[in-house]
């Protein structure tokens, strides 16, 4: 690994500033960590050599100030889009689509002064929880090429983790920024449902899909997550109120945060390794200053069904668009009924598939009220319980997942075991919060495990100290990241 | 359509349910697909049935609004995208239409 794609955001800025290294090395760099490492890895679905690389020329004409992402290459999970570029959200369906138009996050990545390098992997339109679902490749998690790096964003996860990029976005609906960056050792951050603007973000489930960042530190985390947050009159479920400050708090540590963590994990077959750093991060916490506490954790149990009612019933509905009419590939039919059927039928996968068609189930006459009107009205108990708990404390830290990362094919035709590995990272979307998985540790297969900070609508600053005392605890990249380069 | 609750009872999704779910979905579903999926749709809508046990009969609000938040924007026109961009992408086009197969004659529809 060369130095210079060593340096964190901001002692790229400090080393671009004083016009020690210039972007276009930096991005030649990390380009050349891409041709070495992707072969196997498979995060990508296109890499940007040419126009990366003279992006970052252009930057060098360019003063670094005011530009908190100067000469930072970022890669996109495909569902995000950049104009004039291929967005396929990883469907056969849309492998020939190419996007008319930039993200709102993208508009602001560039304003920033980032370089795009490409584009990565997903689960078929981000339903799946370890880009298997993908129709193009399979992605391998870099720290052990048997297992599934996560999803849907684990191209992004990957992509990071291996050093390919510093900076990679995803997008989450029930932990799909936060379980890839747990099984592949880096941060994932998802904001308060409306943060980040979704304009330009393919729609799976409108109502709980965020876009955030994947990095290797919470730093980086937090200052890209200051590029990306704000009102978007695009959006119109964007926050009025101002993005948060988030880098400054890192440093200011716990002292005096109420913390819950949740009584009874055992319950919850959690892996023993798990639990144990969960321990740790209560007693990290408590030690710098915060009250930790046990506290149940409502709704937990009905979180999963409650998600995958919700979620497969506004997809069914998000995907009707995709009928070989306007966009996308086609595939002919004598009526226009059998050209619509033969393109769903052949262009999506089997995952999309079967969520549109329980989509359907639960919206259908006779199912409604009994599936998708009670699933509403769980949400609802559910945004309330935590509004309540949260009156009591400051943040929930709990485990990502309960596992560390499956192998490949260990749970790809088992849609209910894959859906159960959503049970820590679902109801934090249906709430609404905003939340961090950071590296804890490894277990004694060499795997990573994430531990997730959660905090009430609004209140990332106070979620991102937590981060920090956590991380610099934890001290995850110096401990286990040396050895794992080599 | 047969009726179903999570209470344990087994349930089973009948052909002519899936038959009826992919004509609504407008989804062609392979024969080699259509058991499986039998299988694994009636597994899952089975473990999301769960949610029959929890009590809502208290609750009264049925979707949770947003705090603080959504603002429509003022109804201004913008420069959108041109027919042309559009057309473009569109897999069946004449240069001014989209052009699909035949509407009327259909005896499905």
């Amino acid at each position: 690994m060369s130095a210079l794609t060593d340096y964190s955001i901001s002692e790229l800025q400090r080393l671009y500033k004083k016009r020690e290294i210039g972007p276009v090395e930096v991005v030649k760099a990390y380009l050349q960590e891409i041709d070495l490492k992707d072969p196997l890895v498979r995060a990508f679905l296109e890499v940007f050599h040419e126009s990366a690389v003279m992006r970052a020329g252009e930057l060098e004409e360019m003063d670094p100030e005011g530009m908190p992402l100067y000469g930072v290459p970022v890669a996109l999970k495909d569902n995000i889009s950049v104009k004039d570029r291929l967005l396929t959200c990883g469907s056969a369906l849309l492998s020939q689509y190419t996007s008319p138009y930039d993200a709102t996050v993208v508009h602001k990545l560039i304003e920033a002064g980032a370089v795009i390098v490409g584009k990565t992997n997903l689960d078929e339109f981000a339903m799946g929880s370890s880009t298997e679902n993908s129709a193009f490749q399979v992605t391998r998690n870099p720290w052990d090429e048997e297992c599934t790096p996560g999803g849907s964003s684990g191209g992004s996860a990957a992509a990071v983790a291996s050093g390919m990029v510093p900076v990679a976005l995803g997008s989450d609906t029930g932990g799909s920024i936060r379980q890839p960056a747990a099984f592949c050792g880096i941060t994932g951050m998802k904001g308060t449902y409306g943060r980040v603007s979704r304009y330009g973000l393919v729609a799976f489930a409108s109502s709980l899909d965020q876009i955030g960042p994947l990095t290797r530190d919470i730093n980086d985390c937090a200052v890209v997550m200051e590029v990306l947050s704000g009102h978007d009159p695009k959006d119109s479920t964007t926050l009025e109120s101002p993005a948060p400050g988030l880098v400054q708090g890192i440093e200011e540590g716990v002292e005096g945060l109420k913390v819950a963590v949740p009584a009874g994990i055992a319950g919850w077959q959690v892996e023993q390794p798990i639990i144990e750093f969960q321990e740790e991060a209560a007693a990290v916490l408590q030690r710098e200053g915060a009250t930790v506490e046990a506290a149940g954790l409502p709704g937990m149990e009905m979180s999963i069904a409650c998600y995958y009612i919700l979620a497969t019933a506004e997809a069914s509905s998000n995907l009707a668009r995709y009928d070989g009419v306007r966009y996308g590939n086609r595939i002919e039919g004598a009526t226009l009924r059998e050209m619509y059927e033969n393109t769903r039928g052949k262009g999506f996968g089997e995952e999309v598939k079967r969520r549109i068609l329980l989509g359907t189930y639960v919206l259908s006459s006779g199912y409604y009220d009994a599936y998708y009107a009670r699933a509403l009205k769980v949400k609802s108990m559910i945004c309330e319980s935590y509004r309540k708990l949260f009156k009591k404390y400051d943040l929930i830290v709990m485990p990502t997942t309960p596992s560390t990362a499956f192998k490949i094919g260990e749970k790809s035709d088992d849609p209910v075991s894959m859906y159960h590995s959503d049970i820590f990272t679902a109801w934090v979307n249906i709430a609404g919060l905003p939340a961090v998985s950071i590296p804890a540790g490894i277990s004694a297969e060499g795997l990573p495990i994430g531990i997730q900070i959660i905090a009430s609508a609004g209140e990332e600053a106070k979620m991102l100290r937590a981060a920090g005392t956590l991380e610099r605890s934890f001290s995850f990249r110096r401990r286990y990241l040396p050895g794992a380069d080599s | 359509m047969q009726k179903r609750d999570g209470s344990g009872e087994i349930v089973s999704l009948s052909e002519k349910e899936l038959e009826h779910l992919k004509d609504l979905a407008r989804i062609r579903l392979d024969r080699d697909l259509r058991e499986k999926f039998r299988f694994q749709l009636d597994a899952v809508i089975g473990f999301v049935a769960e949610l029959k046990k929890v009590d809502i009969s208290k609750h009264k609000d049925t979707a949770e609004m947003q705090r603080g938040s959504s603002r429509l924007r003022a109804d201004e026109p913008e420069d959108s995208l041109s027919r042309k961009t559009v057309l473009e992408e569109a897999p069946g086009n004449n240069g001014r239409f989209f052009s699909v197969p035949p509407v009327i004659d259909n005896e499905n529809e």
